[in-house]
């Protein structure tokens, strides 16, 4: 049962990460965005895609990836999400659309009134349904909006596959050969040429990055966990938005070199752990800090997420050929492109390896695709691991379809449960 | 002799369950509107059942607060979720039962329980007020119907109402009254709308007997006996369904005396 402690609910029950160039690096990299595309000199091509697009080839090019997904995390961290939210709900778009999406648009439409005056516009758009359905018609509404030129890359759904398992070989085949059109897209419309030799390179770079990033995941099997959720929802940035880039490699060294010192001197990313949970989708980024806070008071902490290890793939990059295919296949294969079945191995793997107590499940009004099957799959984890879970309402960045008291009432009713079980 | 105290500041009513802890028997009860200013609320209980008791504040020696506002209540000794509390209290009252439907003031939860009372699994409603006791409360207003009298009014031979939102449900029961449909088949409508909705919630954790409704909206018994027929279990209902979260509340403070 939760003892009744009153504490501040602004003191820190968890401790503060030193390394810090990642924040630098994502503050720079935005700066840039805004400074580079407008010297005529430089060339300088931006390109939006989406969270799972091959971002690679665009570095490749020497294009300037930006994530509108990102910025509007950013956005909705800033608290300036339901404004952009509004702006684009009262320009036609539905509220039950996802808020990224329409945090983003309204920042198009009214881009002087945004958080860094918006993203810089692209010269092209990249989308990639590998995450969900939305992006293709957001992007779609994109284009005709800027009247730039959109390529969306198609990656149908893997269905009834373990853990391991491959795509069909005619979907493989479907994909590859898109990769190849993906870059006679760029050629066409930033006339910027990608050689091999350049694709391998970035190739190379962004394994390197996802290895480092990887063992910072699998780090935070250590009891106590070196990171928290919060740490890795910040830090997951570099791998997210400017993978394949070398500064992103220093970036993870870092961290890599703190989560060990962490790990080796037992020091915990809250500062009294007792409860180990999983969670699964993506941040309550409005509501980040204290909402993790006030559970680490608790001495709850998150050694696991499903969503930063959405990016914690790697591939082959000893040719191109081969590198290619198992590129597309990566692509393919993202967490929210597989199916059900493959969700409740996954999360009971991680229960396991993790050495959890409980998992939350957010159930997200504003990502379909990651909260749809929950009640299915929270039944299926917990008859398989024993574990018991939890499905909270939120929205990433809408706030006004967040309750904070019925949240905290189904979290700590969790939280009782393990705590009975444990006594 | 001493006491425990398990206090319950829902968002519409306030209860308090006063228990002597060598006996766990219940000494007294009461019930307040929650109002505003929940701290005074809870202050006022204890006030009711110091009066009515006349035992000395101080013979109370835990307090367990539950219910959306038990972070309000300063006295407290330690707070416990409603869902735990409704688990206890309904064990001690039922021990053969497993499934609590707990239908309130803002949400309903489902609720699975062992022989210890223990809490297994839960479901709650989401950020909607269909199937709660404040969709109750809004038809019963439209109705001009006094909210204890509602299950008088209900009649089998219903009027559906197939809005969720308690808002458009509202708009929709006044263009039933316009259209001239019978104003006891509209209750009987409304009552089948929550226990439809309850149904859909229960499912979400399966339903095992024995089953036992609380919550104030229990005192509703057109909606008991909708419920029975859609569940295909009898349900249970308390003598006194609104105060179950209280008495848990009470017991795991009884409980905790022992180590303190």
């Amino acid at each position: 049962m939760i003892e009744k402690i009153d504490r501040d609910p602004t003191e820190r029950a968890y401790n503060k990460l030193k390394s810090n160039s990642y924040k630098k690096y994502t503050i720079s990299y935005y700066r840039n965005s805004k400074i580079l595309p407008k010297i005529p000199l430089l060339n300088k091509k931006v390109a939006w895609v989406t969270s799972g697009a091959p971002v690679e080839i665009l570095v490749a090019a020497g294009i300037m990836p930006l994530y509108p997904e990102n910025y509007a995390a950013i956005v909705g961290g800033s608290k300036q999400s339901v404004d952009a939210c509004i702006i684009a709900e009262n320009d036609g778009y539905s509220n039950e659309l996802c808020s990224y999406a329409r945090c983003h648009l309204g920042t198009v439409i009214n881009p002087s009134g945004s958080l860094m005056g918006g993203l810089s516009k692209p010269d092209i758009i990249v989308s990639c349904n590998n995450i969900c359905g939305t992006v293709l018609k957001w992007f779609q509404s994109i284009s005709e909006y800027y009247d730039i030129p959109h390529f969306h890359f198609d990656t149908p759904p893997i269905v009834d596959t373990k853990l391991g398992k491959t795509q069909e070989n005619h979907v493989f085949h479907y994909v590859r050969d898109q990769l190849d059109d993906y870059i006679e897209f760029i050629k066409t419309h930033t006339g910027k040429r990608v050689t091999e030799k350049k694709i391998m390179k970035v190739l190379r770079l962004a394994n390197k990055a996802t290895l480092l990033w990887g063992e910072i995941l699998d780090s935070c099997k250590a009891t106590p966990t070196p990171l928290n959720c919060p740490d890795r929802f910040i830090t997951m940035a570099p791998i997210v938005a400017q993978r394949g880039m070398k500064k992103t490699i220093t970036v993870y060294e870092e961290l890599l070199e703190e989560v060990h010192q962490r790990v080796d001197s037992k020091t915990g990313a809250i500062k009294n752990e007792k409860i180990r949970l999983l969670w699964d989708n993506i941040a309550i980024w409005f509501y980040l800090y204290p909402f993790f806070n006030k559970l680490a008071q608790r001495g709850v902490v998150f050694p696991v997420d499903t969503y930063t290890h959405a990016w914690n793939m790697t591939g082959s990059v000893d040719n191109y050929e081969d590198a290619m295919n198992d590129y597309a296949k990566m692509y393919s294969h993202v967490y929210l492109n597989q199916d059900l079945s493959y969700r409740v191995e996954l999360i009971s793997k991680f229960i396991k390896e993790y050495e959890l107590d409980g998992f939350v499940l957010h159930s997200n009004k504003a990502c379909k695709r990651y909260s749809m099957g929950m009640l299915s799959y929270k039944k299926a984890i917990t008859e398989k691991t024993g574990v018991p879970g939890v499905i909270i309402d939120g929205d990433m960045v809408d706030s006004r379809n967040f309750s904070e008291e019925q949240t905290w009432t189904r979290i700590e009713s969790l939280i009782e449960m393990i705590e009975a079980r444990k006594s | 002799m001493k006491y425990c105290l398990g206090v319950d500041i829902g968002s519409i009513s306030a209860k308090a369950v006063l228990m002597e802890v060598d006996s766990k028997k219940i000494s007294s009860w009461t019930v307040l509107p929650t109002g505003f200013d929940t701290k005074k609320t809870a202050n006022t209980l204890v006030e009711n059942l110091i009066e009515k008791t006349g035992i000395k504040i101080d013979d109370i020696v835990y307090t367990v607060s539950t219910g959306y506002s038990r972070k309000n209540v300063e006295f407290s000794t330690q707070q416990v979720t409603e869902l735990s509390c409704q688990a206890k209290g309904i064990n001690h009252l039922f021990p053969n039962a497993r499934t609590v439907i707990d239908i309130g003031g803002q949400d309903s939860k489902a609720i699975r329980i062992d022989e210890n009372g223990s809490l297994l699994d839960f479901e709650m409603n989401d950020k909607c007020s269909a199937g709660t006791g404040r969709f109750l409360e809004v038809m019963a207003r439209s109705l001009e119907i006094p909210l204890e009298m509602m299950a008088s009014h209900s009649s089998d031979d219903f009027v559906s109402i197939s809005s969720t939102c308690t808002v458009f449900a509202e708009s929709e029961v006044v263009s039933r009254i316009a259209q001239g449909a019978n104003r006891d088949s509209i209750v009987g409508g409304i009552h089948q709308s929550i226990a439809t909705k309850v149904k859909a919630l229960v499912d979400r954790i399966g339903v095992k007997p024995d089953v036992v409704i609380t919550g104030g909206v229990a005192k509703n018994q057109a909606v008991v006996d909708a419920l029975e027929e859609k569940l295909e279990y009898k349900p249970i209902v308390p003598d006194e369904p609104q105060i179950t979260g209280a008495l848990g509340a009470a017991i795991i403070a009884a409980g905790k005396i022992g180590n303190i």
